[in-house]
Formats: structure tokens, sequence, C-alpha cells
């Protein structure tokens, strides 16, 4: 009760409010904006924590985290310019329904299901940390290998109309994912002599030139045949923000999976919110009841995504946490920022430092929540993007697309590598490719193939019996053959059953 | 009888992977390995694509022809407006991100059929105080670093 | 076009030593090649602050990453103009590069101006607290020679101070250990806390942060080191005198008026013992050790020549 007691007042404090809110609005700005994701947000604000008291600074730090992720995905839905990766699955659908004129209630979704998402990850966060980072130990390069694998599995699912191309998308992005110097034995490969091409392609500035570039290329085809914005006739668009009652019961189902599953996968260190949103997406259209309508505008497509990437933030802090060990590029920045106050991350974080450790995370829970009632309010705002002409839309978007990409690393080969890319979406969307999967092939190429040569060595050359010796990796074993077999066995059954009702 | 684009698009990615196969080959076993699997898989797709187009031209009739994906005719606009994003990047270098970045919002915007010269200059001046006092100065982004001099730095480094 | 932009440099070169005498008047970047918000740039940030107080310009952190550095240091090596109004931040990666065996660089240690050293980590190997096989340093080398460990290493070959201090143990001891490489130091450290290898050769700021999950076996400094006083030496030991560190310091390139080079250094020697500035680097687990000029560049060498001794490369 004590304990309580002194969260409350921590949490309470002018300064922690402060940071709450300057965390909350900051992270959804940077996310916004093209280019700067989550990690960038955390590391611009690490200085500006320098003259405030360690509880204020990390709870703005975790803040900006989770709002950032949540901000990517107002320009993915209105705009199809994921300003993070782990939003580029938004993107699909809530752009679509920002075209049937549904984009306010497509921020809507996007908002009540991140902020749930957030929550469930904090409340994991909150009262099971100890176990959840003994269970993140349990995981190493096999089972990140075997998690790999079965977001593969998920790529023939985002195929689109042909399945054929699809496949062929994804293995792509699975390829250049090999691009740069062999994490095993450091051998360049298909770098052409370049240093630029060592890190390999960067994956953001691939995906806005794939969503963002690509998009301004069919605008200005739009224009020329005669569109002027986004969605067809201003006159259709929806003055709600969230969709009517018994639609949006429907998608409670599917939040409430999602987050769930984006908790879990968070925790793992190699996935993250890029490989949640994806793996939830399709999850979502698995279970769903209208799976025709994923990738034509699903508010369920919207829901599972979202409160998977932002259900992951939680998630990823649990290993950094109670372990001390950084999951990811942000937590690797968090911790820093930790150290920079004097607290170190550990053991400890629930034995002497727990009053602080319990701030920071109530604030982290006050922050998903905070971030959904500032997304109600100003979704009636943002909305309207989509009725400003295209005609200006279109360059503010590549402008701002440029300088987002240069802004990563501060390098203008990333620029190039966003042309490039911009050209090759245009030519994959036109020709029936689906891009979806190439993004996705792209997040998984590197952890499938280092981590399987990792688990090779680590086995000390009997894979078989090491496979055996790990139960994760066998549940993984049975969730990737039936990700693999799950659409012919339902076939089966539903020809079954249909047969049997003609008789 | 016109052929299915597919065709042509199935030859395009057998040659890409015959490309990537020479290369390959040429590195050490374990980092070759993945690569090459992959690479194997696409030429198999690739083939698949090719037969797809085959059937498809067989199975094409008069009142239904052979739709190509794309066209120069119809390639003309998009492409147009990817020049002009070309354009800008180059524009960096020879006259500095600022003024690139008016001219570029400029002529995109008159090129997508925007009439209103208020509007036009209103957007880019909102844009480019925004670039400067939020990213520049406040996130320290420093592409107002490139310039007459910075061509020769960053051009060379690529 | 080419000879022409040479020309400017030239001139700007010869330009900026003329004006050597009241260097600095504008504001000088610091190369990061490292992403905003890690260790390093953290460092790099706290150093720019105490060097403001030196020299009265502001010093501006430009974080460059890729490559681990490279991308920023070839930059800086061959396309920066040497006025002394940019500097980087140099580890031992930039000596190592040029015999990484898979990707050798075309750049040595000779290809940059040291200017000062601001940070030295040595290595420890730890075991985990409930190990049985093996309770010291001794007890693992000689179960090693019958049983083939496993060890994390970020990177391989010479360029990784795990993969070489493991190559040693091979060497030197007779000891199986084969080398799983991963990303970084953080995850040498997951696999180790994880149980998947057998022990963890890592920095010394890695393991003082949780102490409870690491038994400090040797540590491979000329002495006992301040952080971890229980922990012995393997000359202590003796079983050897191999020396590990990875060390973190400020550099120029070539071309840069001595005078300037002269004054930076001194500045820099300065910033660097800065109190605050101390106390932070301390803060994030790192132990500040100042060597400048000669004596920076005779310690980047000793390292050098140990590790193309381990490896058996020429220089």
């Amino acid at each position: 009760m004590d304990m309580v007691a002194q969260v409350f007042s921590m949490v309470t404090d002018w300064g922690s409010i402060v940071g709450l809110f300057v965390g909350v609005v900051g992270g959804m700005v940077i996310g916004a904006l093209p280019g700067f994701s989550a990690s960038m947000g955390v590391a611009l604000l690490i200085p500006v924590t320098y003259g405030m008291s360690p509880v204020a600074g990390l709870i703005m730090l975790v803040s900006v985290y989770t709002s950032a992720i949540y901000g990517g995905s107002i320009t993915a839905t209105l705009c199809h310019t994921p300003g993070t990766p782990a939003s580029a699955a938004t993107a699909i659908d809530g752009y679509k329904l920002t075209q049937q004129g549904r984009g306010m209630e497509a921020v809507g979704v996007c908002t009540v299901a991140s902020a749930i998402g957030g929550a469930v990850g904090a409340l994991a966060l909150l009262f099971l940390s100890p176990p959840l980072g003994r269970f993140s130990l349990q995981f190493s390069s096999l089972e990140y290998f075997m998690l790999a694998i079965f977001g593969v599995t998920i790529i023939a699912s985002l195929a689109g109309e042909s399945v054929v191309k699809g496949l062929f998308s994804g293995i792509l992005g699975l390829f250049l994912g090999t691009i740069g110097l062999d994490a095993i034995t450091g051998a360049p490969r298909f770098t052409f002599g370049s240093i630029q091409l060592e890190d390999g392609i960067q994956f953001v500035p691939a995906l806005i030139g794939m969503f963002s570039i690509s998009q301004v290329m069919i605008i200005a085809e739009d224009i020329y045949k005669g569109r002027s914005t986004i969605i067809a006739d201003e006159a259709e668009m929806q003055g709600r923000i969230l969709p009517p009652w018994n639609e949006f019961k429907t998608l409670l189902p599917t939040i409430a999976r999602s987050s769930v599953v984006g908790t879990i996968i968070g925790i793992i260190p190699a996935a993250g919110a890029g490989v949640s949103s994806w793996v939830c997406y399709s999850m979502g259209k698995k279970f769903s009841k209208h799976p025709e309508l994923f990738g034509n505008g699903s508010f369920e497509g919207v829901a599972s995504s979202e409160s998977g990437n932002n259900a992951a933030t939680g998630g990823a802090l649990v290993p950094l946490i109670t372990l001390g060990l950084p999951g990811s590029a942000v937590a690797a920045i968090l911790l820093g920022g930790m150290l920079m106050h004097g607290l170190v991350p550990g053991a400890s974080m629930f034995t002497e430092k727990a009053a602080v450790t319990y701030t920071i995370i109530v604030g982290f829970l006050l922050a998903n929540i905070l971030m959904g009632i500032i997304g109600l309010l100003i979704a009636r705002y943002v909305a309207h993007v989509s009725t400003i002409p295209m005609g200006i839309l279109g360059p503010v978007v590549v402008a701002l697309s440029t300088i987002g990409t240069y802004a990563i690393r501060n390098n203008m080969f990333d620029v190039y590598v966003m042309l490039g890319f911009g050209a090759l979406g245009y030519l994959l969307r036109k020709t029936g490719f689906a891009t979806a999967p190439l993004v996705l092939g792209m997040v998984l190429g590197e952890i499938v193939e280092n981590n399987w040569r990792r688990a090779l060595i680590l086995s000390r050359g009997n894979m078989f019996n090491y496979f055996l010796n790990r139960p994760i990796s066998l549940v993984l074993l049975v969730l990737v053959v039936l990700s693999v077999f799950s659409p012919i066995l339902m076939n089966y059954v539903n020809k079954k059953s249909r047969e049997g009702a003609k008789s | 009888m016109k052929r299915h684009q597919d065709i042509a698009i199935g030859i395009v990615i057998l040659i890409f992977c015959a490309f990537f196969i020479y290369l390959s080959l040429q590195l050490d076993r374990g980092s070759a390995m993945m690569p090459l699997i992959l690479l194997g898989l696409m030429s198999f797709l690739g083939v698949i694509i090719i037969l797809d187009g085959f059937k498809k031209t067989r199975k094409a009739t008069e009142d239904k022809p052979v739709e190509p994906f794309l066209t120069l005719q119809n390639m003309k606009v998009p492409f147009t407006m990817f020049f002009f994003i070309c354009l800008y990047i180059l524009m960096f270098f020879l006259v500095g991100y600022y003024i690139a970045t008016a001219v570029f919002l400029f002529a995109s915007m008159c090129y997508l059929k925007q009439r209103s010269w208020l509007i036009i200059v209103a957007v880019s001046a909102c844009f480019l105080a925004f670039t400067y006092f939020f990213l520049v100065k406040q996130l320290n982004v420093s592409i107002d670093a490139l310039g007459l001099l910075g061509t020769y730095l960053q051009m060379s480094n690529v | 076009m080419k000879k022409f932009l040479c020309a400017i440099l030239v001139v700007s070169c010869l330009v900026s030593g003329a004006f050597a005498a009241d260097w600095p008047t504008k504001p000088i970047t610091l190369i990061c090649g490292y992403g905003a918000g890690g260790s390093s740039d953290l460092g790099c940030r706290y150093l720019a602050a105490a060097l403001e107080k030196q020299l009265g310009v502001p010093v501006v952190v430009e974080n460059r990453p890729g490559s681990g550095s490279w991308v920023a240091w070839n930059r800086f090596l061959h396309n920066t103009p040497a006025d002394g109004y940019t500097f980087a931040l140099v580890n031992l990666s930039a000596i190592f590069g040029h015999y990484d065996e898979s990707n050798p660089r075309k750049e040595t240690i000779d290809d940059f101006v040291l200017l000062a050293n601001q940070a030295i980590d040595y290595q420890v190997i730890a075991i985990r607290p409930d190990e049985t096989r093996f309770t010291d340093y001794k007890s693992l080398l000689e179960y090693a020679k019958t049983h083939e460990l496993l060890v994390a290493a970020a990177s391989t070959g010479i360029t990784s101070g795990e993969a070489s201090v493991a190559k040693m143990m091979e060497k030197v001891h007779g000891a199986k250990v084969v080398v799983v490489p991963v990303s970084g130091a953080s995850e040498t450290n997951t696999m180790f806390i994880s149980g998947n290898v057998d022990f963890l050769i890592a920095n010394v700021g890695d393991v003082i942060l949780n102490p409870e999950n690491y038994k400090n076996v040797v540590v491979f400094a000329p002495k006992r080191v301040a952080q971890l006083p229980d922990v012995p030496t393997e000359v202590e030991l003796g079983l050897g005198n191999y020396l590990s560190f990875s060390a973190r310091g400020y550099a120029y390139m070539k071309g840069v008026a001595p005078e300037i080079v002269e004054k930076m250094t001194a500045a820099l020697s300065a910033a660097i013992v800065d109190p605050e500035c101390v106390e932070n680097m301390n803060k994030m687990g790192v132990n500040v050790e100042l060597y400048s000029g000669k004596e920076y560049s005779d310690l980047l060498h000793s390292q050098l020549k140990q590790r193309l001794d381990t490896w058996d490369v020429k220089e």
C-alpha cells in the first residue's frame, strides 16, 4: 500500500506530468513524419531529459516510444506514407478506407486499437515483468529463426490477386535482405564495392520509396485522369470518429487477440513492433469473417496491426527492465537514457528501485491512455488531410519523405535508395506484384539467415537433438506447419461441408 | 497477336536471377547458400510467370484482348513526376536544399494542376519554414550543409 | 570539375593554415560514426559539451552511422577539408579494419592524426555464478582442452576483441573455443545469461552493471582494474600476458596545421578529464583514461601488435 502511495505521488508530480505530455505529443509528431521513427524520437529527446528528474525523464522517453509508433499510423492511413516501419501494414487497409471516405473512422480505429494494445503491453509490464523476462531468455537463435519462418509463411496470405507474384515479391524481399556484409563471416555480398551497401539496403528508405514515392506517382496519374482529392467525392467524407457500434463491436476480439500476441512478440528480442504488426495483421485475416476485405479497406486489418505494434512496445521493455538486455534498437537507446539518469536496469529494478520502476511503468500506461484521448480529439481535424487537393499533398509528401530519409543517417545514399524503390514500387504495383510481401520479406530476411547459421553453431553439430531439447522451437514448428497447411485444410473442410449441404 | 506482358516480366526476372546467381557463385559457400536458395526459388517463380503469360496469351480472344500493364502512354505522367523528384534531389547539390525545395514544390504543384498561386506560395513557404525551424534547427538534420561544395563531398562518397 | 574542386580543397587547406593562429573562429563538428542515442554517441555528446567550455565555440555532434563507422571515417578521411573544424571519434575498428581478412580497408591507423584517448575498457572473462564445470580461469582453460566451449562474439576475425581472445585461448593454451558471431555486445550478453554459450568475453563496462549475473575470472589488463578489484589479471595468475581492451578517442585527418593539432590536443585533454564529463561517462559504466599524442599512438600500436601476433598476420 505504501508503494502505491509512493508511486501515485511520483506520477502526479509536475515534472512527470509535463514529461508525459511532451513525450506523447512530441512522439506523435515525430512518428507521423516519414523517416523519423521511434528510435530517432527517443534519441533526440535524451539530451532534453538531462535537466529532468530520472522519473520524469524516463516517463517522457517511454511515452515518445509508444506514441511515435502510433503517430506513424496516422500518416500511413491518410497519405499511404508509413512514418515508421511498424505502421506499413496499417497503410494497406487504412489508405483504402481513406479513399472510401472513411479516413476519420480509420484514424479513430487506429487510435483506439493502439491505445488498447499499448495499455495491454503496459499492464503486462506492470504485473508480469519478472516471469516474462525469464520467458524471454528461453528464446535464442533457433527460436528467432523459427519465428521468422513463421513470418515467411504469412507471405502467401498477403499476396493479393496473384499468389505466384506475391510469393515472388516476398522472396525478392528476403533476397534483398542478404545484400551487405554477411553477419557470420563479415564478407561483403552484392555490395559492388560500395561501402554504403555494407549495412545492406536500409529498410526505412526502401519502405518510404515503395509506399510514399510510388503513391505520389500514382497520384500524378490520378490527377491526369481527372481526380483531385484522395477520396472520390468530398461529400462522401464520413463525419464519424469511430465506426457504428455494431461494426466496432466486431473489432474487439481482434484487438484483444492482437494485443496479447503483440505483447508476446515484443518480448522476443529479435522481433519487435515491425514483425508484430505483420503477424497480427495476418492472424487478423485468418480469424476474420471477412478476409476478402483485407487489402481492400478492412477495419479489422487496421485494428489488428495497430494494436499489435503498440502492444509490442510494452513487451520490448520487459527484457530491458528486468534483465538490462535491450532487444531492439529503441530499447538500446532507452538503456543509455536510463544509465544517464543513474538507473541500472536489471533485477534490482523490482527490489530496491521498485518504486521508481513502477512509476515509470505507470507513466507508460498513462501515456498510452493519453495518446488515445489526444488521438480521438484530433482525429476530426487530421482526417481532413484526405480532402486536401492531391496536387498539393503529393509534392509535400515527396519533400517530407526526402528530408526524413536523409535525416535517418544524414546520408544522401539513403535518398537514392528511396528513389530507386519508388520506381520499383510503382512498377511492381502496376504489374500485379503486391508490395506488402516485399516489405515483410525485407523485415525477415536478416533474421532468418543469420539465426539459422548461428543455431547451426549453437547445436554443436547435432541439429536434430538440439531441436528436440528446445520446446519453444517445437511449438513454433507446430505453428509453422499449421500456418502452411491450414488454408489447405480449411479448403477441404469447406468443400466437404458444401458437399454435405448439397446432398 | 500481342503477347501478355507477364512473359516480358518473367524474362526480366530470369535475367536478374542469372546475374545474381553468377555473383553468388563467386562467394564462399556459407555466404552463398541463402542467396542461391532464394534465387533458385525466384527463378522457378519466374518460369511459372512466363508460362502463365503464355497461357493468358492463348486464352485471349478478339473481344478480350491482352491488356498490357504498362504502356509508354500511361507511364508518361507518373514517370514525369518521378523525373521531377530525381531533378529535385540533384538540385540539392547545385543550388542547395532550400532553393531546390522551393523550385520543386512550385514546379510539381503546377504540373499537378494546382492553379492558385497563393496556395502554392503559401504551402512552399510553410514547408520551408517547418524544415528550417523544426528539422534543421531543432532536430539537427544537416541537409542544408549540401551545396556547391557539398556536391563534391557527397557524390564521391557513394 | 573534380580537379577544380580538389584545387578548392587544397587552397582552403592553405588558407586555413594561414589562419591557424586564431583557430577556432567558428563551430566545430565532431563526426560520430554510430547512431544517435547509443553509448558512443552519448560519450561524444558529453565530450562536446566539455570541449565547448575549453574552446569557446559550439561543438556539434554529427551522427553518420553505417558499416561500423567506416562510412563516417571514409568520408572524414577522404572528403572533408582538413581545416581543423572537423574531427572524428575513433576506436579500435579504425586500426584493425585494414587487416580484416574478409573485408579489408585501405586505411590504416597512420591515416589518422591521433589526438587524445578518452576511454579504455579492458576485457574480462566471466562464467555463470552457478557454473560447476569450471570455477576459475585455470580450470576453464583446462576443461576447454578436452571439451569444446562456445562463446559469443560481436563480429569475427581480428576486428573483434572477443574473437581475438578466443583465438589467443586456442593458440596459447590449446583450448577448444568455438565463436558464435552475433550483432553486438548486448547480444553476446544475452547469449551468456540465457545459457546458450558456455562463458562470456566482455568489457568491464558490461559486467559491472548487473554484477550478480557474472563471476569474473580474469581481466586482460596490465594491473587490476578499479571497478573489479577482486578479479586477477592474466599476468597475476601466471598464465600469460595477453592484454585486450577497447578504446575510444578522437582524431583528425592528415593535413591539419600542426598548431591546430596542438591546440586541439590540449583542449581535448582538458575536456576529457572535465569532472562533469568523467562523472557522466562513469555512470554509463565507461572508464575514462586519458592518453594524448604519442602516448595514445603507442597505446593503439601495442594493441595492434598484440592482435597481429595472435592472428599471425604480417603488418
